[in-house]
């Protein structure tokens, strides 16, 4: 490993991993440090989920989105992996010299909205400024949300062999509309980032608990791809992705053509990953299809006992081939 | 070599056009395709024009689009390609 | 017939798409393909990417545009921490990623006081928007442009790895890189083949291409024939590369010789600016002075571009040398065969973490 932090461990992919099983956890794990998006937290006899997440996004104002409703929204998505309804939060502000208040109202403005709407208490907050990393002084966002479950019975034992891998819905938005608010891309187009709270979509899939969903995990940065690897990795499973299901809008396939990207390796805001029994598949992916937000909801692959290649891609010609565990540094190439 | 993607010729003014593909547009250069008309499917490359391509290539990738069909039959007769 | 039968895939792009459309394990066991140098981030030296770091350092005005392939490329490799395009961004430079050479254009006239430099690689096929860049520049007045032309051309570097590979190494067919003779035509491939011997199928970039691609090598090779085959006859029409043709030949002149990361230093194998855009000639606007850089001495990229080893054969592959800190451009590169080898696994061992 390189000595020193760079750039490539932050983009979510296989050395943000290594630096937290390598570094992180030679300190700091132990047994209740949980490897799911959220954690049990358990106080007497009372039990609650709790998740913690930061945010660091340039720019901060991107179509569909920006940083503070970000900061809301990806916490509420992880609790919701554990069956979590959001209840508390706690939020930590690091501003840069430079930001304008202006700025910092917009955000916090976006902030309150999504608190507001899902009735989420702020109980304690923090603040603190550093000097600007660059000419855009922006600012980073800790957040902490907890809550107690949805369904008192609703567990998750993590993917079985077979289940069915279930995206929610069409991929690759997010990232394609950051990169083309940060790099001002060369086309025009309406790439919106899918930024958005799944609680709508997907509690009430979690309170019935006669749909039965084994694991849970948003493809948020290292892409789906990160995310089947890291799974993999912990589970002891294998995972097969379908080019073919793969569900994209045109316009953000178009980008991926154009620029040379790989959709797996792209961050979503407003995607779940669910694993599923075989049995409940069809069932759920038509209760998400009847929503806004679970419109491009696909089955886009399927669990499979261990092999030696831990994530494939079934490909459009009907070959196959491994999906590497990348740094999804996701640079357009001209070649 | 080189990531070149076909799209569509929506505008044209001189050597310069519009072009678009899944809903994205962009500005490109037409030197290379003086004649290519609005319709027209084009080769395009770091924001040019190389060539205009048979119009059969951007339909059948617009159906692709919509495929989400996890059944597809596989197995191309690839693995009999080879010397007798 | 021989048991095994050997196709080059020049371009990196066709070796970019043999990997990730899972074409390649679809193909017969006797069918082996070897990986050509048509890689232009692969094949560049790094002391022209050092050379715009030193440049950036030295004059703050300077705002360097690359495409995004060249950002990660490491120079200065046996120092402390190597260097890259990105680094240099890092602690300040004023590096821009772009997509087409023609976005500097209104990159520059908002900057008026800044002064951009374009690095112009690629192949053939991405010159003639270079040249119609350096004719906009000429058009509107433009004083902030320069550009470092680093264009190089297809035949040489198939005539050279030809050339380097012994008979049990030679590829029996080429499949050759359609995009390229969008802008060339199929003359200097015809040319080829028939000099050589060996079939050449120009080939489009899709799996459903390639496949056909690998299909008509073999018919060429069972019956008997040399020449070129044009697969992508729905993109490339014969001799209709005459706007092309002109517009290169307007801006453009051969450098009398190139250095080639692992090919060498080939005649008449590179562009630059004819004089008469010396106003646009980054070469001759800036004191562009280049290092002599070391690479890794156990770097085995070159071999690897002519074809004679594989990223395996290299001893730092997946090991020292992996696409987190690549020690070498074919490791950057998507299209690198590196890159492409360490992505599916291949020859990556237990402790490369994913592919175990």
């Amino acid at each position: 490993m390189t000595e020193i932090i760079s750039r490539i461990h932050g983009t979510g992919g296989r050395s943000t991993h290594e630096l937290i099983s390598k570094i992180f956890h030679s300190y700091l794990k132990n047994p209740n440090l949980s490897s799911h998006d959220a954690a049990i937290c358990r106080m007497g006899s009372e039990e609650f989920l709790v998740t913690t997440d930061c945010h660091v996004v340039e720019p901060l104002f991107f179509p569909g989105g920006d940083i503070g409703k970000m900061a809301v929204t990806g916490v509420i998505n992880d609790l919701l992996t554990q069956g979590g309804r959001p209840q508390f939060m706690s939020l930590g502000f690091i501003l840069e010299e430079g930001l304008a208040f202006e700025t910092l109202r917009r955000v916090l403005e976006s902030m309150k909205a999504v608190l507001a709407a899902h009735e989420i208490q702020l109980l304690c907050a923090d603040t603190k400024v550093v000097p600007a990393r660059n000419q855009n002084p922006g600012l980073m966002i800790a957040s902490t949300l907890w809550g107690s479950r949805l369904h008192p019975d609703r567990k998750f034992s993590g993917p079985q062999i077979g289940d069915a891998i279930i995206s929610t819905s069409f991929i690759g938005a997010h990232g394609i509309a950051v990169l083309q608010a940060r790099e001002q891309l060369a086309f025009r187009g309406q790439i919106e980032s899918d930024c958005a709270s799944l609680f709508p979509l997907l509690a009430p899939i979690l309170t019935d608990n006669n749909l039965s969903i084994h694991f849970m995990r948003d493809p948020t940065r290292g892409g789906v791809a990160g995310i089947s690897h890291e799974i993999c990795k912990e589970f002891e499973i294998s995972i097969e992705l379908w080019e073919d299901a793969l569900p994209l809008r045109p316009p953000v396939r178009a980008a991926m053509e154009l620029l040379g990207l790989d959709v797996l390796e792209v961050p979503n805001e407003g995607v779940m990953i669910l694993f599923v029994p075989p049995s409940s598949t069809e069932e759920i992916l038509k209760i998400l299809r009847i929503h806004t937000l679970g419109a491009g909801a696909a089955q886009i692959g399927e669990v499979q006992k261990q092999s030696g290649s831990k994530v494939t891609l079934r490909t459009r010609i009907g070959g196959n081939r491994k999906v590497p565990w990348t740094d999804a540094l996701n640079f357009p190439r001209i070649c | 070599m080189c990531l070149a993607v076909p799209m569509k010729l929506i505008s044209r003014d001189g050597d310069w056009g519009i072009v678009q593909r899944g809903g994205l547009e962009m500005k490109v250069q037409l030197a290379l395709v003086p004649d290519a008309q609005i319709g027209a499917s084009l080769i395009i490359h770091v924001g040019m024009a190389l060539s205009q391509v048979d119009d059969q290539e951007i339909d059948e990738v617009s159906a692709k689009e919509s495929e989400v069909d996890c059944e597809k039959a596989s197995a191309p007769a690839i693995k009999n390609a080879g010397l007798k | 017939m021989s048991s095994e039968l050997r196709i080059m895939e020049f371009c990196g792009g066709h070796t970019h798409a043999l990997f990730r459309s899972g074409l390649l394990e679809l193909l017969a066991p006797h069918i082996k393909m070897i990986h050509g140098p048509g890689c232009p981030v692969c094949v560049l030296p790094p002391h022209h990417i050092q050379a715009v770091i030193d440049l950036l350092e030295s004059d703050p005005q300077v705002v360097a545009c690359v495409y995004g392939d060249l950002l990660r490329i490491p120079t200065l490799v046996k120092a402390a921490t190597s260097e890259s395009l990105l680094a240099a961004k890092s602690r300040g430079r004023d590096v821009r990623m772009i997509y087409s050479p023609l976005d500097i254009l209104q990159l520059a006239s908002a900057e008026p006081s800044k002064k951009f430099v374009f690095m112009a690689i690629g192949f053939e096929t991405t010159a003639p928007a270079t040249a119609l860049l350096v004719k906009e520049l000429a058009r509107r007045n433009v004083t902030n442009v320069s550009i470092l032309c680093l264009h190089v051309l297809t035949p040489p570097a198939i005539e050279t790895v030809l050339q380097a590979l012994t008979a049990a190494e030679r590829p029996h067919a080429i499949i050759g890189p359609g995009h390229v003779a969008l802008v060339t035509g199929l003359k200097l491939f015809s040319e080829l083949s028939e000099r050589f011997g060996i079939p050449i199928v120009i080939s489009g970039f899709e799996a459903e291409d390639l496949k056909e691609s690998v299909e008509l090598c073999t018919q060429s090779l069972s019956q008997k024939k040399v020449g070129v085959v044009n697969q992508y006859t729905r993109a490339l029409k014969v001799d209709q590369q005459g706007p092309a043709q002109n517009l290169l030949e307007e801006v453009f002149d051969l450098r009398k010789t190139f250095e080639w990361r692992g090919l060498g230093s080939l005649p008449k194998s590179a562009y630059r600016l004819r004089p008469e855009w010396a106003k646009y000639d980054a070469e001759v606007q800036h004191s562009i002075t280049y290092r002599s850089l070391a690479e890794h001495p156990q770097c085995q990229c070159g071999q690897i571009l002519l074809g004679k080893k594989t990223p395996t054969d290299c001893r730092l592959f997946a090991k020292a040398c992996r696409p987190s800190r690549p020690l070498g451009a074919c490791m950057v590169s998507g299209e690198g065969a590196c890159h492409a080898y360490f992505d599916a696994g291949v020859g990556v061992g237990k402790d490369a973490g994913a592919f175990q």
